[in-house]
């Protein structure tokens, strides 16, 4: 009896947050993707701790290992003897991150070049396909590929973090395939291996895929091609995480080429909307083993950042913030709209939506300018409101106030308030 | 069937598609993109209504689940049962929702909690779960909306099972009561 009533307690509850949960859109697959990609395109995660003692793999893992050694021993010897030593390193200045062209190789740069984040060079000796995302995996190309098929994709990004850069050992190029780690798949040969290393400033992210077991001479082929990868560095890299601000720190870190410890790093900052506009430093910090940096600064940066060092300056990179609009209510039945920010949002414009429910979307009900502005004497903070405003809209429709993309640059994107019942 | 065919589909979308949890997180600990992406495409539509639910914000479950998905990323080489990935998932994001709730103004929670919604029953439902102290409202989210067992959900909130049993029986007459 009493666990029956729990089981109608639990299907009870189960139906109302169903319910509550189906009350907006779920995300589509391409947002999701585009949140999974920015997620690991902030560089990835540190080494992987030993896995759990498995007795009965352990015939398995040790063949494996053997023939692992074995194979690559083999390979490398090939390798040496083809690829010249330090050939990779000067030709390609500038490049940022690529591969050096060599026949029957595709190469393929995807990125800003110089930039410190979410540069991708792809080397593969099959065809690449059009439709291929130029910032993933080939997946078109492999899934067609013949037995001799290899795929290299490297990404780069900006050393610094000291969690991260701990699974980026320093090396110099060119790389070897004798650092790359496999990936194991239970009762599958190994198809892919990972190769991290910290170069000039970035940490170099590869991770190479066969088609089939790779024989000596296929991994012969794989490290000539890893030994064609090179790196323009930047004398100081900066990059910062997250971009758009939300409610924690802001991460600040870099890199030196140099990769010596105790260099001087100045980082500046350019506060956007306000003047003065010129760059003034706000950090002093000091480089670590490996040539990394890194600082954190507190929630509220809303501008530019770039760093100095021994009179070379880094790239910039821009910190958004997401405008924080509130739509408050002025019973009896008034409401008025509030943007609070370290800038004046006077005379812009805002728009208050109500959701339809049988369109399925959100309507545009009002237009709205930011008529009042001001700032409480020592705060670093600027309200800017609107005048109190009805709504004819339908009794107990969800309404939301918004302020554009267009209203909201340079320094902010797009807010939304939270919803009200009108 | 032939070796080749095998490295090819194993190789493919269609593969990653058909890998278990454990095999996608073994690889994304490794540091393959696809595969987490793979893991994002299969729990993150449930994990952004959990946020939804739990914050009553749009914006507020965005970033919360951008927030989740990058530390999971950065923490997937410490997960050591990769089986249990996905009550880890919903841990980090329940840890991320009470982050936002820390930082929220009692102001901004009085206006959330004027929030409006379709129909009565979902606005009763939304006052009486914000009425229910947090663990309740935490632990009866895991359970019934994303469907995590007593035992992944006591994984997911780092206490022992007997407590989310007995935090979900109150929880569960709480939300009841409020509801009349």
């Amino acid at each position: 009896m009493r666990k029956r009533s729990r089981d109608q307690q639990e299907l009870v509850i189960r139906q109302l947050l169903d319910r509550l949960a189906a009350e907006s859109a779920d995300l589509s697959e391409a947002e999701l993707r585009r949140a999974a990609r920015l997620a690991s395109s902030e560089g990835r995660s540190p080494e992987e701790r030993p896995q759990p003692w498995r007795p009965l793999r352990l015939r398995w893992v040790a063949a494996a290992t053997a023939a692992l050694l074995l194979a690559t021993a083999l390979g490398f010897d090939v390798a040496e003897r083809l690829t010249p030593e330090g050939s990779a390193r000067s030709s390609y200045a500038g490049l940022g991150l690529g591969f050096l062209p060599s026949p029957g190789w595709t190469v393929v740069q995807a990125g800003v070049p110089g930039s410190s984040e979410s540069t991708k060079a792809i080397a593969a000796n099959v065809p690449l396909q059009p439709a291929d995302p130029q910032q993933g995996l080939p997946l078109t190309a492999l899934q067609a590929w013949p037995p001799w098929g290899i795929v290299i994709v490297a990404s780069l990004s900006a050393r610094g973090d000291p969690e991260r850069d701990a699974a980026f050992p320093v090396r110099t190029l060119p790389l070897h395939f004798a650092n790359a780690t496999p990936v194991r798949t239970a009762g599958q040969p190994v198809l892919e291996y990972v190769l991290r290393a910290g170069v000039g400033g970035y940490n170099i992210d590869a991770s190479v895929n066969f088609a089939s077991e790779p024989t000596e001479e296929i991994l012969g082929q794989a490290e000539d091609q890893i030994a064609r990868l090179v790196v323009a560095s930047a004398a100081v890299t900066i990059a910062v995480r997250p971009t758009i601000q939300g409610h924690s720190p802001i991460r600040v870190f870099g890199a030196v080429s140099s990769g010596k410890k105790d260099e001087q790093v100045t980082v500046q900052y350019k506060q956007c909307g306000l003047a003065p506009v010129q760059f003034r430093d706000e950090f002093e910090v000091t480089t670590e083993e490996g040539g990394g940096w890194s600082v954190e600064t507190a929630v509220g940066a809303n501008g530019v950042f770039r760093a100095v060092s021994r009179g070379e300056t880094s790239n910039e990179v821009q910190v958004l913030k997401r405008v924080d609009v509130r739509l408050a209510p002025r019973p009896p039945r008034r409401y008025q709209v509030q943007v609070v920010e370290r800038m004046s949002f006077w005379r812009k414009r805002v728009l208050i939506q109500r959701y339809d429910r049988r369109l399925g979307r959100w309507i545009v009900v009002k237009r709205l300018r930011l008529e009042h502005s001001g700032a409480p004497p020592g705060s670093a903070y600027v309200w800017s409101e609107t005048d109190d405003f009805t709504l004819d809209v339908p009794k107990g429709a969800n309404i939301r106030a918004v302020v554009p993309g267009d209203q909201a640059r340079p320094c902010h994107v797009a807010g939304y308030s939270t919803l009200l019942r009108a | 069937m032939h070796r080749a065919e095998v490295a090819r589909e194993a190789r493919s979308g269609l593969s990653l598609e058909e890998h278990d949890d454990a095999e996608l997180v073994r690889r994304a600990q490794l540091g393959s993109a696809a595969a987490f992406e793979r893991l994002v495409l299969r729990y993150g539509t449930r994990l952004h209504r959990y946020l939804r639910v739990e914050l009553r914000h749009e914006s507020d479950a965005h970033d919360a689940l951008q927030e989740s998905l990058t530390a999971a990323w950065h923490g997937l080489p410490a997960l050591r049962r990769a089986d249990r990935f996905w009550p880890w998932l919903a841990g980090i994001a329940s840890n991320k929702a009470a982050d936002v709730h820390r930082r929220r103004t009692r102001t901004a929670d009085a206006e959330r909690a004027r929030e409006s919604h379709d129909d009565d029953l979902r606005l009763e439902t939304r006052e009486a779960l914000s009425a229910l102290p947090a663990q309740f409202r935490e632990v009866l989210l895991l359970r019934y909306l994303l469907g995590l067992s007593e035992e992944e959900a006591a994984a997911a909130l780092g206490v022992r099972v007997g407590t989310v049993k007995s935090r979900c029986s109150r929880a569960r007459r709480a939300l009841l009561e409020e509801l009349g």
